[in-house]
């Protein structure tokens, strides 16, 4: 028997005891870095931490964890980690009372949560409603100009055939304002679409557009919408109890991505200033109040080069990058959700939530910047991570641990707290340099260049940045005589006897793809 | 011994000499132009890497060897290093043996002793983390010895088989 059994409704901790639905013990139906997080922070909560893994996971870090760990057999995803099913069967077979999705996998799934609730333990986040309706773009942006978000600016316009549409798109042209994207609803593709700069090009790109998808344009609806260029990439924390207080914490900024996936993310961000700060946290509690949320959340906004922001979706769960929140505002965020979810209310006040100093996070991702950012698999022959003040590493994988094309890429983040901006690059590019990684290729290279690059350095981060950046350079030749020599000495000196099983090569010279991680898997070798 | 680095087309070649507990560097070449440049060479045990002094700079490397690759993080960078082969089996091994470039299992063993096999010819099948990898032949000769069987398990820079060629006196193989 758990010393947290004694004495509390189900096992609950004594923290819990005023809650209106106390809980002792939380399934984390996720694995990796988050669950390692969660697990962590439930056994700091006095909770009985259940892991689940399925078989590719037996021996993964989140297991190290738990109080108790319930296989979800099976090695494909759907019917483990996305298995529904399976996650409430592990639930009752190890009588947990509630349960944290984490992020991916089932966390934004209404229908989960609703499942969860009808067997009777607690979700730990927010209504299934309210995962339904900002899962659903045009119902979100509806209930967003319900609730006065501002919305990027757009109007759809009926066209026929018969008649010159100009008067009607010019007037919706000036009421969304330049410049503009004009849509075919019909298109798609990027058929159909052209960018209108100005007034006088209206007809021009109209006419354009037209001949790009005649069937679309003939008759229908054409969308007009605002383009935002150089905009940066805003999101603000929210979290809301059961008790009706809604507060936001602050802002992050992802303006640094390749290809839509987030690189470098910060807290605060460069290009928000006081006003605009409770301006956007102002939209973005009045976004969570409008559909009843409980838990914590994430609004989105696009933030153009003028200052004006607008909602782009809302992310019902935990982010990836929440500890650079944590860092700034000194709150536990997990923690937080755990006693938001046992009923109790939120533990500060708007005006209680401060900023202090700057928080960088970066993102490892087991991929090769020089194959195109390729997955990359393998041993993880070696893993040392970076320490020091200032440097908290979130990982899911350690030294021993197999990289395969089975889970997400990301292996760890690496995030930092310092007294300014300046010095969180610093410190970052610092903690990435100590990092050792051995057996899989990593972006920590490329991160490094990124963190010491002019335009992220100033303040003009935007979210085109990285899909500009030159491929990585190969090494000088100094630095290359000094690495045979490293490596015969190496040799040599008996250095290898700690070497670890491994792919000796993913270049593929049968298929002429070369790293291409997937081709590799079962392939005679030359 | 011969490396290649990623990224780079050249290949390296180093020979090192040991005095008593020290390591130096006898030649250093990049493809065929030597590489005049003072090396002194340490070990750090405690961590197990290595410290290289060159150029009035000092350099520490964290060293792994992972299948027939050193990784090498050096100055925050990683940097893969493998070895050349061909060159290192006859150079460095001596007597035209192979080794097996990974820990693995033998699957198949194709040829038999004293049989003469050609330059390229395959040889024996090591299988490890669900892939093949095929030992093939880096010259003409006859097949001296051959040290494993079908099942075998077999370690990382372990000799697999010999080959005498036909005009090498240093190897004569067997009778």
């Amino acid at each position: 028997m758990n010393a947290s059994d004694v004495g509390g409704t189900m096992g609950a901790p004594d923290w819990m005891m005023e809650a209106t639905t106390p809980f002792g013990s939380v399934l984390v139906a996720n694995r990796g870095e988050i669950a390692v997080r969660v697990l962590r922070a439930a056994r700091e909560c006095g909770l009985r931490g259940i892991a689940v893994y399925n078989d590719l996971d037996s021996n993964s870090m989140h297991l190290n964890f738990a109080d108790e760990k319930i296989r979800l057999p099976g090695e494909d995803l759907a019917s483990t980690y996305l298995s529904m099913d399976a996650i409430l069967d592990a639930a009752r077979a190890s009588g947990a009372d509630a349960i944290h999705p984490g992020y991916g996998f089932l966390s934004e799934r209404s229908e989960f949560a609703d499942r969860v609730i009808e067997s009777g333990l607690v979700w730990i986040g927010p209504s299934a409603d309210a995962i339904r309706t900002m899962g659903d773009k045009i119902r979100a942006r509806e209930a967003m100009v319900d609730a006065s978000v501002p919305v990027i600016p757009g109007k759809s316009i009926e066209v026929s055939g018969d008649e010159d549409p100009l008067p009607q798109l010019a007037a919706a042209a000036a009421e969304v304002g330049y410049p503009l994207l004009l849509k075919a609803s019909a298109g798609g593709g990027g058929k159909g679409m052209r960018m209108v700069e100005e007034p006088k090009r209206l007809r021009t790109e109209y006419d354009a557009a037209s001949r790009e998808a005649t069937a679309a344009f003939g008759d229908g609806t054409v969308y007009v919408e605002r383009l935002l260029r150089r905009a940066r990439h805003i999101e603000i924390q929210v979290f809301a109890d059961r008790h009706g207080n809604v507060i936001h914490l602050n802002e992050r900024d992802c303006s640094l991505q390749r290809r839509h996936q987030k690189v470098i993310e910060e807290a605060p961000s460069p290009a928000v200033n006081p006003g605009l700060r409770s301006l956007m946290g102002e939209a973005a509690v009045q976004a969570a109040r409008a559909v009843d949320y409980e838990g914590a959340g994430t609004v989105e906004f696009l933030l153009s080069d003028k200052g004006e922001f607008y909602f782009l979706e809302m992310n019902t769960r935990l982010q990836v990058e929440h500890p650079v929140t944590e860092l700034i505002t000194g709150l536990d965020l997990v923690h937080m959700q755990l006693s938001v979810a046992a009923g109790l209310p939120l533990p500060v006040k708007q005006t209680e939530v401060g900023i202090s100093g700057h928080a960088m996070e970066a993102r490892l991702y087991a991929e090769d910047p020089s194959t195109g950012f390729l997955p990359s698999i393998g041993p993880i022959a070696r893993f040392d991570t970076p320490d020091g003040p200032g440097i908290r590493v979130d990982t899911g994988v350690r030294t021993g641990d197999e990289v395969t094309t089975a889970f997400d890429p990301m292996l760890a983040k690496v995030i930092v707290h310092a007294p300014d901006r300046a010095s969180a690059i610093r410190r970052l590019d610092q903690a990435l340099s100590q990092i050792i990684l051995h057996g899989v290729r990593s972006n920590i290279g490329f991160c490094r260049e990124m963190l010491v690059s002019d335009s992220f350095s100033g303040p003009g981060v935007t979210t085109d940045h990285l899909d500009d950046m030159d491929p990585p350079s190969r090494p000088e030749e100094p630095i290359r005589g000094i690495l045979s020599v490293i490596a015969s000495a190496a040799e040599r000196l008996g250095l290898h006897r700690a070497a670890v099983t491994s792919v000796p090569s993913i270049v593929d010279q049968h298929t002429g793809h070369p790293g291409d991680p997937f081709r590799t898997l079962s392939r005679n070798f030359p | 011994m011969y490396w290649k680095i990623d990224g780079d087309d050249k290949t390296w070649s180093v020979r090192l000499r040991s005095d008593k507990n020290n390591l130096f560097v006898d030649r250093l070449q990049a493809e065929d132009t030597e590489v005049n440049q003072d090396f002194s060479i340490n070990h750090d045990e405690s961590r197990g890497s290595i410290i290289i002094e060159s150029l009035g700079r000092m350099y520490r490397a964290d060293v792994t060897k992972v299948g027939d690759a050193w990784w090498i993080s050096l100055e925050g960078k990683t940097y893969i290093v493998r070895e050349r082969s061909q060159e290192s089996t006859s150079s460095d091994m001596g007597e035209g043996g192979l080794t097996a470039p990974m820990p693995g299992t033998v699957r198949e063993v194709l040829v038999k002793t004293g049989q003469r096999v050609r330059e390229g010819q395959p040889m024996m099948i090591l299988e490890a983390m669900k892939m093949e990898h095929q030992i093939s032949a880096p010259e003409s000769g006859e097949v001296s010895s051959i040290y494993f069987k079908e099942g075998d398990r077999v370690d990382m820079g372990e000799i697999l088989i010999s080959i005498s060629t036909q005009d090498s006196s240093k190897s004569p193989g067997p009778d």
